[in-house]
């Protein structure tokens, strides 16, 4: 992987991530929050499998399924909160 | 260059590129379920893409990769529905640009 | 032993997530992943999966072949279209929520429509009602919008009933 292409996908992945998060900022209603949460979380993952790629360490793509693992239910139990409970 | 690191660079920088205009997309579009139209689809197939080529950049990695990608395809859509939900059962959270909105009228009949 | 395929589909599969995971061939951790597939397969009776083993008949397994490969070709569609609607200077929305019937009687069969048509080119399911589903749309076609959105399920509908019968 030559350095130009790696400085773009990090330009584009972080860039995404960037966005997506200043949505998760600056927000609007607590649902388009929780729709940024999902998307920064999923590129998040991504970026997880970029970093394990560089620097050679397996273990990390465990950290990024955990994640991903993770943010689903997080978005879940959001999801159920904004929704009144559990009825 | 061989045919697989064409593949390889070629996936993962559509794969980014896709990531990107999901950021980019739950950004601009205006209202919750447009931006889970962003959020949800670019980000699956974004995912995809981007796994599928470091999978070719690192062979040995593909079963993990694999696994993740399976979760991200079955759980993605499941999160943005349970949100969907969400947005449309809570009055003050649900964007009023809607043209047409059956769910609202069948709902109407149960309360 | 009537739920018996579904527990050993469920089982092979967890197994198969569990080698993936590990990825060693030493025998002790094999044999710790076949007990614990079987103890979560049992207890849950297979309801992960159900039964996988109709698959393997050549007519199914065609049908469901022909499923995956039209999801990914819709896939495929919904990100061009996403794509080129976000770099416009003023997004071009037309949004509504529609409903259609869907004859569907597994749930299963439920869940996986629901979830192709939330990733599938400008519609998204919002709620499923005993068996009618809301789905919508970034942009409503033009004409007959029920009709549009009726055919629309119905696509993936109709693939789906030859794999569930």
């Amino acid at each position: 992987m030559s350095n130009t292409f790696l400085i773009i996908l990090f330009a584009l992945i972080g860039g995404g991530l960037f966005l997506s998060f200043l949505r998760l900022i600056i927000g609007g209603k607590a649902t388009d929050r929780a729709v940024a949460l999902d998307t920064t979380t999923l590129i998040t993952t991504g970026f997880l499998v970029l970093v394990a790629f560089l620097q050679g360490r397996a273990m990390l793509l465990d950290v990024a399924l955990v994640y991903s693992v993770l943010s689903f239910l997080g978005v879940l139990a959001i999801a159920r909160y904004l929704d009144g409970g559990l009825k | 260059m061989s045919f697989t690191s064409i593949m390889a660079h070629g996936l993962t920088g559509l794969g980014a590129l896709v990531l990107f205009a999901s950021g980019l997309g739950v950004f601009r579009m205006p209202d919750v379920f447009n931006k889970m139209h962003a959020g949800t689809k670019a980000t699956t197939l974004g995912s995809i893409l981007f796994l599928t080529g470091i999978g070719f950049f690192e062979p040995s990695w593909i079963p993990k990769l694999l696994l993740i990608v399976l979760f991200i395809v079955l759980t993605n859509p499941v999160s943005s529905h349970a949100l969907a939900r969400a947005a449309h059962n809570e009055p003050s959270e649900k964007p009023d640009n809607l043209i047409i909105d059956d769910l609202e009228n069948s709902k109407g009949g149960e309360r | 032993m009537r739920k018996a395929p579904a527990v050993v589909s469920t089982s092979v599969v967890l197994l198969g997530i569990w080698l993936s995971l590990t990825l060693s061939t030493d025998i002790q951790e094999i044999s710790i992943g076949v007990v614990v597939s079987l103890i979560i397969s049992i207890s849950t009776h297979g309801a992960l999966t159900g039964n996988l083993f109709t698959l393997l008949r050549p007519k199914k397994f065609l049908a469901a072949a022909e499923y995956v490969l039209f999801f990914l070709g819709q896939m495929v569609k919904a990100n061009i279209d996403v794509f080129f609607r976000i770099f416009r200077p003023v997004i071009p929305i037309r949004p509504g929520i529609v409903k259609a019937k869907l004859r569907l009687k597994s749930e299963r069969a439920k869940a996986i429509v629901a979830n192709s048509i939330t990733l599938t080119p400008g519609t998204i399911t919002i709620d499923i009602i005993d068996d009618e589903i809301f789905v919508h749309w970034v942009f409503l076609p033009g004409g007959d919008v029920h009709e549009q959105t009726q055919s629309m399920v119905d696509s993936f509908a109709v693939r789906l009933e030859k794999i569930f019968e």
